[in-house]
């Protein structure tokens, strides 16, 4: 059954236009072929004052993804017809959207074919609704945006090297070439980058970049950092920027100009 | 298949790479060496004695042949010597002497070929006549004895006198013969005593030739008989030998060993029967196998189907939980009710997983390199809250120095956890000490409480599933009851273990040794780590081996002078 993307709830209009909806509250796409948990995920995210779109598969949400213009996209792995890896790796191939993974299996392989196509964060089955806000509040928040309480200014312009990144335009440029990085990847970037010659545990990345309150699966950093690899470094198998600490994390290195 | 004989079998080819001791262990060990060791053994007895037999009486009837021909030939010329004697007539006894002395030769040159001399004498019984004694050969005389001579002048033989005698030749020291002897009438001089020695010399050597031959045809027997018992019994045992291989095989868990059937006999059907056995068995197994395949997928598929109902399940109870306050008294409460029964099944659920992860073999570890420190404080700090509800104090003793090594750590964290929550269930509210000591290879970690502790028949169930120590006891944390085979697991996949020790009324230690680069395992040592404070759970007779579950590793004692930097 597929329901459309504007399965009515109550107290909600949805601008099917193609244009992005001007209220303050943020389109959250649920991609999830269980009805129950979607409902509960829409009326729990409407609590916090999201508004929820519901696709029960993937070929549905790859369709109505232009069409909603989701601030972010939380997407089950396990889906009929079109799986939510190749889901992830469909709409990372157009849109810089953040994606949050909802997975039933926390088993190596899925996480990292989910991260690998594209996805920013996963959270594995059962969450707390708590948890999951909070991800998804940490995903719509750049790190560039100083945290609340946190007194200290972040710089818009970072330039170390050859690397000039500008958080306001989120532009990541390398010798005068424009980067396409994703926000995380960006975020990441940009964190590593703020840090550069000091080296960063995979937990502090986890907490900054991600904003995971406890310990997180490093996994994720890791993944993300391979991608930032493959776009940034010129050998990405002997990286010379994002270089790996051994027992701690990752630092960076800036290039230096030729 | 009898599995001792492949086992023999198997020692046995072992032993063919060790020369010394061969030729005696093979008797013992090969089929084949008994085989034709005992052929051989029994041949040779055969051979001898009844060539022993055969020469025996080869050499009595040669004998018999051989003094019935010279008796023959002694007969014969007695009597042309008799005729010369008698057709004699000689007036002087020069004449006699020399008619003796001719006859003497002509004896000897007519006489058979093994005639060694003749010798020819008066017995002087006349008074006027003396003759002196004639001989073809100077040894001749010297070989008659006196009891010849008496027996032939006493006639007590009767014609022919015959004793043998041992000669003495130019080839043998010894040779057989005999001494005939007789009494010739000679009218004019009176009687005259003949005697004749025969050689038997060369029937001698016949027989010395055919004892080599015989030797020669025996050893030779002997040897081929041994050649092909041991060919047939390579035939036999060669196969024999290829399924007992393949029998070790299988009992070494190698189902898919089988043996190639090349023949139609008896071995054959040895050679059949074994596919056909290992067949089944490989069968029966794989079909145990797929039970138990399915069995595990179908408790992993089951935790997976629950998941997606608990999330919405938990969810709604998060939902009801945040407005808890705008519900009555006895709704609030059973918001609060459900809302930890969730929470609690939930666990039940993430720990049935894992397990079920692990019998599925699909467990992998995240090895990624740091500081095991951070992982061991961070997994204190989870169970923190923990802790202080239950009053129990946990002091943390670390190395100074970072202890980098590589690691899982979701899976540290939740070996260290896990021991933490079943401490602080069993501390009785006395402090739980957490150590931590390395070596180059290893590092050990050390969780430590001073509670109820356990009898030494309780640690050997420590790590099964669903066990408590006391079923009468609650399990106050809320434990899933998987928690320690769980951490037994996770220590086992980074190549490290869990190692316990336990007294009743002083608090029970467990040891978690894991390799720092983890992949090898810890190498094992006899005497198991301790901490300082541990004697008293010590166990105080030698027979308390049931004391120590798990298993031992390295000493890591020595932690601060050989810690290497990896």
């Amino acid at each position: 059954m597929l329901l459309s993307a504007t399965m009515p709830l109550a107290g909600r209009t949805l601008n099917l236009q193609g244009e992005r909806a001007v209220a303050i509250h943020k389109t959250v796409m649920i991609v999830d072929d269980d009805k129950a948990l979607a409902e509960m995920l829409s009326i729990v995210l409407e609590a916090e004052d999201f508004e929820a779109v519901i696709c029960l598969d993937g070929v549905r949400a790859v369709e109505m993804f232009p069409i909603v213009q989701p601030a972010i996209v939380l997407l089950d792995v396990m889906l009929p017809g079109l799986n939510g890896v190749e889901v992830a790796r469909l709409l990372r191939e157009h849109s810089d959207v953040p994606i949050v993974m909802l997975t039933a299996k926390s088993d190596t392989q899925d996480v990292v074919l989910g991260l690998e196509a594209g996805a920013d964060d996963y959270i594995a089955k059962p969450f707390k609704a708590a948890e999951l806000i909070a991800r998804i509040r940490a995903r719509l928040r750049s790190v560039a945006v100083p945290a609340e309480g946190d007194g200290s200014i972040l710089p818009d312009r970072i330039v170390k090297g050859g690397v000039s990144l500008s958080r306001s335009e989120h532009v990541a440029m390398k010798f005068g070439k424009q980067l396409a990085l994703t926000p995380v990847e960006f975020d990441l970037l940009y964190t590593l980058a703020l840090f550069a010659g000091e080296a960063l545990r995979r937990d502090q990345l986890l907490r900054k970049v991600w904003g995971y309150e406890h310990a997180g699966d490093t996994r994720l950093v890791n993944v993300h950092v391979q991608r930032l690899r493959q776009k940034i470094e010129d050998d990405p198998e002997f990286p010379s920027i994002v270089q790996t600490v051994r027992g701690i994390g990752y630092k960076f290195v800036p290039p230096k100009m030729m | 298949m009898n599995q001792t004989s492949g086992h023999r079998i198997v020692a046995w080819m072992k032993s063919l790479g060790h020369p010394r001791s061969w030729g005696r262990r093979r008797i013992y060990t090969s089929l084949q060496a008994r085989a034709v060791s005992l052929a051989v053994l029994l041949a040779l007895i055969f051979g001898v004695v009844f060539s022993l037999a055969s020469l025996l009486s080869i050499r009595n009837s040669l004998q018999d042949q051989v003094s019935a021909q010279a008796q023959r030939d002694f007969s014969n010329q007695v009597a042309r010597v008799q005729e010369g004697l008698d057709a004699a007539q000689m007036e002087d006894q020069q004449q006699y002497q020399s008619l003796i002395t001719n006859l003497a030769s002509s004896f000897q040159n007519d006489g058979a070929v093994n005639l060694v001399g003749v010798f020819m004498w008066g017995s002087g019984r006349t008074a006027n006549s003396v003759l002196v004694p004639v001989s073809t050969d100077p040894t001749v005389a010297s070989l008659i004895s006196e009891s010849m001579r008496s027996a032939v002048s006493g006639g007590s033989c009767g014609g022919v006198c015959y004793q043998p005698i041992n000669l003495k030749s130019q080839t043998h020291d010894r040779a057989p013969g005999a001494v005939l002897g007789t009494v010739l009438n000679f009218s004019a001089l009176g009687d005259l005593e003949l005697f004749a020695v025969y050689s038997y010399a060369s029937q001698q050597q016949s027989v010395m030739q055919i004892q080599l031959s015989m030797l020669i045809v025996i050893i030779v027997l002997c040897l081929l008989l041994g050649i092909v018992v041991w060919c047939v019994m390579r035939s036999v045992i060669r196969p024999v030998e290829r399924v007992a291989v393949a029998a070790e095989s299988v009992a070494l868990g190698q189902l898919n060993a089988r043996v190639d059937v090349n023949r139609h006999d008896e071995i054959g059907i040895l050679q059949r029967s074994f596919n056909e056995m290992a067949s089944s068995l490989d069968e029966k197994i794989e079909e145990l196998e797929k039970v138990g395949t399915f069995q595990r997928r179908f408790v992993s598929d089951v935790s997976h189907e629950l998941r997606t109902p608990v999330t919405t399940i938990r969810m709604a109870s998060d939902l009801l939980e945040s407005r808890k306050s705008s519900f009555e008294g006895s709704t609030a409460r059973t918001v609060e009710l459900l809302s930890g029964q969730i929470n609690r099944f939930e666990k039940m659920l993430a720990d049935l997983l894992e397990i079920s992860r692990y019998d599925a073999g699909y467990a992998a570890v995240d090895l990624v390199e740091g500081d095991l420190r951070e992982t061991v404080n961070s997994a204190v700090i989870q169970v923190g809250q923990i802790a202080e509800a239950k009053g129990v104090p946990i002091a943390v003793l670390l190395p100074q120095d970072p202890v980098i090594s590589s690691f899982d750590s979701r899976r540290i964290t939740r070996i260290i956890r896990n021991l933490l929550i079943n401490g602080i269930d069993f501390a009785e509210g006395k402090p739980i000490e957490v150590h931590m000591a390395c070596n180059r290879q290893a590092v050990a970690i050390a969780v430590r409480d001073h509670g109820t502790g356990m009898a030494p028949e309780q640690l050997a169930h420590v790590f099964d599933r669903f066990w408590r120590a006391d079923a009468s006891r609650a399990r106050t944390t809320g434990g899933s009851g998987l928690g320690l085979a769980i951490a037994m697991s996770d220590a086992r996949l980074h190549g490290g273990g869990i190692e316990l020790r336990s007294a009743p009324d002083l608090g029970t230690c467990f040891l978690v040794t894991l390799p720092r680069d983890g992949l090898h395992e810890v190498p094992a040592s006899a005497q198991p780590l301790r901490f300082r404070g541990d004697e008293e759970l010590d166990p105080v007779d030698a027979s308390g081996a049931g004391i120590y579950a798990g298993r031992s590793v390295a000493q890591a004692d020595r932690k601060d002078d050989d810690r290497g930097d990896v």
